[in-house]
């Protein structure tokens, strides 16, 4: 199994690196490789970007892959999501569609959440944040 | 596989909120709580993917997502089940 971080490129700066809250790389990859990446047995990947305009990345998650009924689903286990598409970059794409959908529904109803979406808004919160 | 119909049947059963928006988002809701959520695409019929991604969303096992579907469940089992879940 590789472990690899996708970071969007805007991040992929040693300095924004540096900068930021990562603290172990071990290896940067932008997601135009991501198609040499699916070449191989990838199952789990650590994903920077959102590819949301109002929603960043502040510590990267855990994406697994698996397949279902012939399409790629893509998951991420700590906020009980998922996308699915036919190759991995369509469901990764389709997932980070659904977490920033799931974050602004979420951060909407913060204050009448019952205890399991509370817990993955919290969950959202260590990972996500809006840009300033 | 669920087919698009069950699943607006599991929302109209289940009186899940909706709105659309990417997907059609649905959640359900319980003494002005927000419990649970789930979506599904735009597609138009046919099978859904992700069965098993909605049905751990609506926090059910197989047996349960199926009861749900042919009508052997109602709103009022399922508030039941998300009791003993400790979810409500």
């Amino acid at each position: 199994m590789t472990t690899v971080d996708i970071i969007h490129d805007e991040l992929r700066s040693e300095e924004n690196v540096a900068r930021g809250p990562i603290t172990t790389i071990q290896g940067l990859v932008s997601e135009s490789d991501l198609d040499m990446l699916v070449l191989g047995s990838l199952e789990r990947i650590l994903v920077g970007h959102l590819l949301d305009q109002e929603i960043r990345v502040y510590a990267p998650f855990t994406v697994l892959f698996k397949y279902d009924e012939g399409h790629v689903v893509a998951e991420a286990p700590a906020f009980n999501e998922f996308g699915f598409g036919d190759d991995h970059r369509d469901a990764l794409h389709d997932l980070q569609r659904a977490l920033a959908e799931l974050y602004r529904e979420l951060e909407e109803k913060q204050d009448r959440l019952g205890p399991d979406l509370l817990t993955t808004w919290q969950s959202l919160r260590r990972c996500f944040s809006r840009h300033s | 596989m669920i087919k698009r119909d069950e699943f607006d049947l599991i929302v109209s059963k289940l009186q899940l909120r909706t709105r659309s928006s990417h997907h059609l988002l649905a959640w359900f809701e319980h003494d002005g709580k927000v419990i649970v959520r789930t979506r599904r695409s735009h597609q138009r019929g046919g099978d859904l993917p992700m069965q098993d991604c909605i049905r751990q969303q609506l926090k059910l096992d197989e047996s349960q997502l199926r009861g749900l579907i042919d009508c052997k469940i109602g709103r009022g089992e399922y508030l039941e089940i998300l009791r003993a879940k400790r979810l409500i």
